[in-house]
């Protein structure tokens, strides 16, 4: 277990119960005082690389299995890059079925994040019993929460499925628009399946801002850090998920940039790597690496839109907005992920209730004209973006891909940071205090299957490390402890 | 010949019986037996290479391919005992090693493989074998298709392919072991290829994803489609297609094993240009504005438009211009309001009414003696770029008959190096005619085959100097003269008596034409090509009022006072009368998108 | 590691899952089961949540001892009768987990293409590792601040990424991209009532 000596830095690895496997750090200098966390992602397995010399018309189909958590974020992103490189405007109704789909996941993945994955957290407190403290945990203490948990999601899986013909790594979205019709049967059925969910989501947004009554103090400063923040927005700055253009703010939520256009996010975006982690570090370039950090994903949507555009979100909006403009606690991305459960689920209707939902016009050819397009979405975990260059006979020469957890990576590793110089003091390293800092990753919901478009492996131990980088103890977790 | 003799076997215990010659797999599968094949393929010759179909006869330790082997009388079968099934597992399982047979990403996943169609049934969940992860080459460089090494069995379908159906030979298999490989010429890419022919016949017979159309890639398996007959109005020879549809848009076209005509093959026209190009479709009517330019009408607006134009100017001189890929029925059409017109004519290749009007000579057999001949003459055509699917009966002749072939063109052809005589310019002299006399010596069914430039006055020469030369020979009957017009319903029109013209721009020049109506119907550059005719694009843009019907937008339709959308050959539902004089049916797979009508409604409801 | 062509296998008759320490009267010992993804994108595992509501039955009869969807950190895996693994195996330190699961399991099932077949990441086999790396940490257009990663922290990838009966011995392989949860579900009630489950064209897919 720990020993006293000078200084030490503490390895979590792995970070349960987020998607991927990661490593963390924790490096104290000579008084003992927290000198840096890292977070080091161990994987990779080289989608830029080996998709070259594919027929682009596969590449909507081979992406998705960066994730199996959110493959229609890839499908959609995949789907709109090869648009671009065909050079021609997708119909509407393609548009619309895509943007359903794309709803069903938002509401899927959200629902997972929060009941699968931090529920057990919040419910069962952080400092329970570590076997219990989980969706298994969850199902035999508190089983109606976890069954409205797994229906939300299975309502969320059961638009894709239905939109999209599978689950998990559909082949609807191809370029060129879509390859299915939604039928007015099925249309019904997922709208039949509406109020349900609505009341599920409402029972979830309950719960959290419960919590956040209950924890006032911690919720507000929970890897509470200012930075800048990017996303999606529509032309008049609300909420965007499919389409829209970048818009980057400031930590108080003034606008740097806007109405960006896709296929002019390198003028922005810059990666760095870091010799100790497989997932790359995007920044701000005009700020420079790290200063350039930003953030993405629901607590950043929600910070930098206008306003949202379906009204009881909206509603949502302004009351998580409540306290201030810009929520900076790693904490409000729970609540922001609800929330944009709300949207998704009031969007979802509002396209099935439009009649060219069920047309059959989905289809415009699939030449490229093109020699290179971009395909940026919101996935549930933030903006992703797909870059390919083909040759004139359609073969992919080079690939570019920046996934939603890839631009947190900065932030994940400041808000582990900040959590540990809040947490970890002295030499003794307590069951909690490890809970607590492993929660903050979780707040960002990270998809390492997608970052590193890599898996890490289970489980993590934590390592302290001194000065000098020798590991002077490590921490690990019996199942009976 | 005297009648095959009737043998009978026994195949897992049930009797069978079948002619000596036919192999174990036709028997089977005539008395509904089932045995997994993977590179056999009927209408291609028997490879017996896969090993998945093999079967076990009593009384010999070995298995045999059924497709390869021929039924012995009296033989006893079994096709199915756990041997048998161990020994398909094991090859299966190296098939899946060998390569990189990933099923994720491939277009042809959900349904339309027959290698994974076979791991399935054969409940294949895990492999024993080492997976041998070669890095194995993509050829994209063909327009409309593919050919991914990763997914390929060597099963050599296409090989057969391409050698049997479409007589070029284009693909064949290099290397030795496990390095085989199929390889396009030697060893070029399909782009470099100068043999490859674009038919797709190829694509269509591959039971893998390794050939794959890249217009139909994740549009909808074909396994889920439904499909629908019709006839192929690209050229004269009105090839059957078999068109998948799925929630109204085509997934693909392949060619109908049941034609007669084409007996399943197609050319590059049929296969491909019917519905994989992209072309710019007119969806409603579109009228001239005051600013210029055109703006989408409604029909009554448009039609408004059109009565109005005339009523105003009585005396105009009009015309109407047809092209000769309308319909049987639409040519009635066009006969009905011909009296509305001062001019009504349709617009044909050059030298080719002299063809288009001779019904008489067309023989319904003329494919069949194609098959047949012994010698063959083309004179004035050239099959390989205007008649895909006849060139590949005449390479056959050729290649697998030893038929002797002659060529008469002005212009260079894809069959020119398969003719033991070629001639771009003909030559007048004795010894010229004398070679061309030995060549046809020993010939027991010769065939002409005569297009448009036949009615050259170079040609006519010609033509008259070979039938001479038959005539000349002491033995053996004429040929079979088979009339191969350029243009799609050819010989429809010319039952219809209709002014034929091979060059417009003396019609548009003998007196100022006021009013021009041009009946594009699905030309597929929109009717473009009347442009690049001399002098066409001035006297056109001096005509008062243009209006042309046409499904695809283009330099013509652009010139148009009113533009009228017509259907597409998947839209339109009638007849084409091939060069045989078959009377082929036409029958819509799709429902228009729009505001599109068939060429007889458009001209019904404006000029009747 | 590399393995020769065996002979091809009989078909192995049904056998029962080994049976857990003995139980109380009231209630069965449960099966003891732990997961885990290797180089895989966790869509097997998001498959098998898709059995929805049928998980409250599932921890009836299973105690997901270690997974990625529960919260247990160990320092060494446990003893469990049924290991599942998605993920094809691709760095040196999948390697060593992977054996050490099939140490500590009796029945091992390999889940998913990427376990059975390499799959999509096995596409890295066909190029020169330096250049897989190079491309995705030197050459991409946004990436400004490059080095390969090579901190001993971060594992170094194996010569190829290979599925997993090409390292440990495989008890069961069930294919797709992902199964279909019907199958997953299929498959563990079968290995639950002591079967061994029979796959074919009616419930299991490769795509």
């Amino acid at each position: 277990m720990s020993t006293a000596t000078d200084s030490r830095t503490i390895l979590i690895n792995p970070v349960t119960r987020i998607e991927g496997h990661a490593k963390i750090t924790i490096h104290l200098d000579e008084r003992g005082e927290v000198n840096d966390a890292r977070f080091h992602v161990v994987e990779f397995r080289g989608f830029e690389k080996f998709c070259e010399g594919r027929h682009y018309t596969e590449m909507p189909q081979i992406t998705p299995r960066t994730c199996g958590i959110c493959p229609v974020s890839h499908l959609l992103a995949s789907a709109k890059a090869c648009d671009a490189i065909t050079g021609r405007e997708i119909p509407r109704p393609a548009k619309m079925l895509r943007e359903l789909m794309h709803m069903g996941q938002i509401i899927q993945s959200h629902a997972l994040s929060f009941f699968h994955l931090s529920a057990p957290d919040l419910l069962l407190g952080f400092d329970s019993e570590p076997a219990l403290r989980n969706i298994v945990g969850l199902v035999h203490q508190k089983p109606d929460i976890a069954v409205k948990g797994v229906l939300l999601r299975k309502h969320g899986q059961e638009i894709i499925k239905l939109v999209g013909g599978r689950k998990i790594h559909a082949d609807f979205p191809v370029p060129g628009g879509v390859n299915k019709t939604l039928t007015p049967e099925q249309r019904d059925t997922i709208l039949k399946g509406m109020p349900a969910a609505f009341e599920m989501v409402s029972f979830a947004l309950d719960l959290l801002k419960g919590y956040h009554k209950a924890h006032l103090a911690e919720v507000e400063d929970f890897g509470s850090f200012d930075s800048n923040y990017m996303g999606l927005v529509q032309p008049d700055g609300a909420l965007e998920l499919y389409d829209g253009n970048l818009r980057f703010c400031d930590a108080k939520g003034e606008i740097l940039h806007d109405q960006i256009p896709p296929a002019q996010y390198l003028d922005y975006i810059a990666e760095a790597v870091e010799p100790w982690s497989y997932m790359k570090f995007p920044y701000l370039e005009r700020l420079g690496y790290p200063t350039g950090m930003y953030r993405v994903g629901p607590l950043a949507r929600l910070n930098l839109c206008s306003h949202i555009a379906t009204p009881r979100a909206n509603a949502e909006l302004q009351e998580w907005r409540a306290k201030g403009r810009v929520r900076t606690s790693s904490f409000y991305y729970h609540w922001a992920r609800l929330i944009e459960i709300v949207y998704a689920l009031e969007r979802a209707e509002q396209l099935l209730r439009d009649p060219a939902i069920t047309s059959t016009d989905i289809l415009v050819p699939n030449d490229p004209q093109n020699p290179e397009g971009v395909g940026i979405v919101e996935a549930p975990r933030g903006t992703l973006i797909h870059h390919y260059w083909v040759n004139k006979d359609g073969r992919v020469e080079k690939v570019n891909l920046i996934v939603s957890t890839g631009h947190n990576n900065l932030a994940m590793n400041k808000g582990v940071q900040h959590l540990a110089k809040k947490y970890v003091k002295a030499k003794k390293l307590q069951e909690g205090m490890l809970n607590r800092v492993e929660a903050v990753i979780r707040c960002y919901d990270p998809c390492l299957s997608c970052a590193t478009h890599a898996v890490g492996k289970m489980p993590i131990a934590i390592e302290l490390q001194d000065a000098g980088g020798a590991v002077l103890d490590t921490l690990r977790r019996d199942p009976s402890s | 010949m005297s009648t095959p003799k009737q043998i009978t076997v026994t195949i897992d215990g049930k009797t069978c019986t079948g002619t000596a010659g036919q192999t174990i797999l036709e028997i089977a599968s005539a008395h509904g037996i089932v045995i997994p094949t993977l590179c056999y393929l009927k209408g291609l010759s028997s490879w017996g290479g896969c090993r998945i179909c093999i079967v076990e006869i009593k009384g010999s330790p070995k298995v045999v391919p059924s497709c390869a082997t021929p039924a012995m009388d009296g033989a006893e079968i079994i096709t199915n005992s756990d041997r048998l099934i161990q020994l398909r597992k094991c090859t299966l399982e190296l098939l899946f090693s060998e390569r990189n047979h990933l099923c994720p990403m491939c277009p042809y996943n959900k349904g339309d493989c027959g290698l994974q169609h076979q791991g399935l049934a054969h409940g294949i969940t895990g492999i024993r074998y080492q997976y041998l992860y070669p890095a194995m080459p993509i050829d994209l460089t063909a327009k409309y298709f593919g050919l991914d090494q990763n997914r390929c069995i060597l099963c050599t379908r296409c090989v057969r392919t391409c050698d049997e159906i479409e007589g070029v030979h284009t693909l064949d298999v290099a290397n030795r072991g496990i390095r085989n490989q199929i390889v396009v010429d030697l060893n070029a890419t399909f782009g470099a290829s100068d043999t490859c022919t674009s038919c797709g016949a190829c694509v269509a017979n591959c039971p893998t994803g390794a050939l794959f159309d890249k217009a139909a890639a994740f549009r909808g398996p074909l396994a889920s489609c439904q499909t629908v007959l019709t006839t192929c109005t690209e050229c004269p020879v009105g090839c059957g297609l078999k068109v998948f549809t799925k929630e109204n848009r085509i997934v693909n076209v392949f060619g109908d094993p049941d034609s007669p005509v084409n007996k399943g093959h197609l050319c590059v026209k049929g296969r491909y240009e019917t519905w994989a190009d992209a072309r710019e479709r007119i969806t409603q009517p579109l009228v001239r504005g005051a600013d210029g330019q055109l703006h989408p009408a409604t029909w009554p607006a448009a039609i408004q438009r059109i009565k109005d134009t005339l009523a105003q100017s009585p005396d105009w001189e009009t015309g109407l211009l047809v092209s000769p890929r309308l319909t049987n029925e639409a040519v009635q059409t066009v006969r009905k309001l011909a009296d509305k017109f001062d001019r009504v004519a349709a617009f044909v290749a050059p030298y080719e009414a002299a063809l288009c009007g001779q019904p008489e000579y067309a023989a319904p057999d003329s494919l069949q003696r194609l098959d047949e001949a012994d010698a063959i003459i083309v004179l004035g055509a050239r099959p390989s770029e205007d008649h895909g699917v006849v060139a590949a009966r005449i390479r056959r002749a050729v290649r697998q008959r030893g038929a002797k072939l002659l060529i008469f063109h002005a212009r260079k052809s894809g069959l020119d190096r398969y003719a033991n005589i070629c001639a771009n310019v003909v030559s007048l002299e004795r010894s010229f005619w004398k070679q061309v006399a030995e060549t046809l010596a020993d010939a027991q069914r010769p065939v002409l085959v005569y297009g448009p430039q036949a009615m050259s006055p170079i040609g006519v020469t010609v033509l008259e100097r070979l039938l001479k030369s038959f005539e000349d020979k002491k033995e053996g009957t004429g040929p079979a003269v088979i009339p191969l017009p350029r243009s799609a319903n050819s010989l429809g029109f010319g039952a219809a008596g209709l002014e034929l013209l091979e060059e417009i721009g003396p019609w548009l020049d003998t007196k100022p034409m006021s009013f021009l109506c041009i009946v594009a119907s699905d030309e597929p550059d929109g009717g473009a090509r009347l442009l690049e005719e001399r002098y066409v694009r001035p006297l056109l843009s001096e005509v008062d009022c243009l209006v042309v019907q046409a499904a695809y937008r283009s330099a013509l339709t652009d010139m148009a006072q009113v533009v009228l959308p017509a259907v597409t050959w998947a839209e339109k539902f009638g007849t084409i009368t091939n060069f045989e004089g078959r009377v082929l049916p036409v029958r819509p797979v799709l429902a228009p998108v729009g505001e599109m009508r068939d060429d007889q409604t458009i001209l019904e409801s404006v000029f009747a | 590691m590399n393995k020769t062509a065996k002979k091809p296998a009989k078909k192995p008759a049904a056998k029962p899952v080994a049976q857990p320490a003995a139980a109380t009267a009231a209630t069965p010992a449960k099966i003891k089961v732990a997961t885990m993804w290797l180089s895989g994108c966790s869509g097997c595992h998001m498959s098998f949540l898709d059995i929805d509501e049928r998980i409250l039955e599932l921890v009836k009869h299973v105690d997901i001892l270690f997974s990625p969807i529960v919260d247990i950190k160990v320092a060494d895996m446990p003893q469990v009768d049924v290991g599942i693994v998605e993920g094809c195996v691709n760095n040196t330190d999948q390697e060593h987990e992977l054996k050490l699961l099939r140490e500590r399991c009796k029945v091992l099932i390999a889940l998913g293409d990427c376990a059975v077949t390499g799959n999509i990441p096995s596409l890295r086999n066909q190029f020169k590792l330096d250049d897989v790396l190079s491309r995705a940490y030197e050459q991409t257009e946004s990436t400004k601040i490059p080095i390969i990663p090579h901190d001993p922290v971060v594992p170094p990838l194996r010569p190829k990424a290979q599925p997993l009966q090409e390292v440990v011995k495989v008890d069961l392989h069930i294919p797709g991209c992902p199964p279909d949860a019907d199958t997953i579900w299929f498959a563990l009630t079968e290995l639950l009532a002591g079967r061994v489950p029979q796959l074919n064209e009616k419930n299991m897919r490769y795509d």
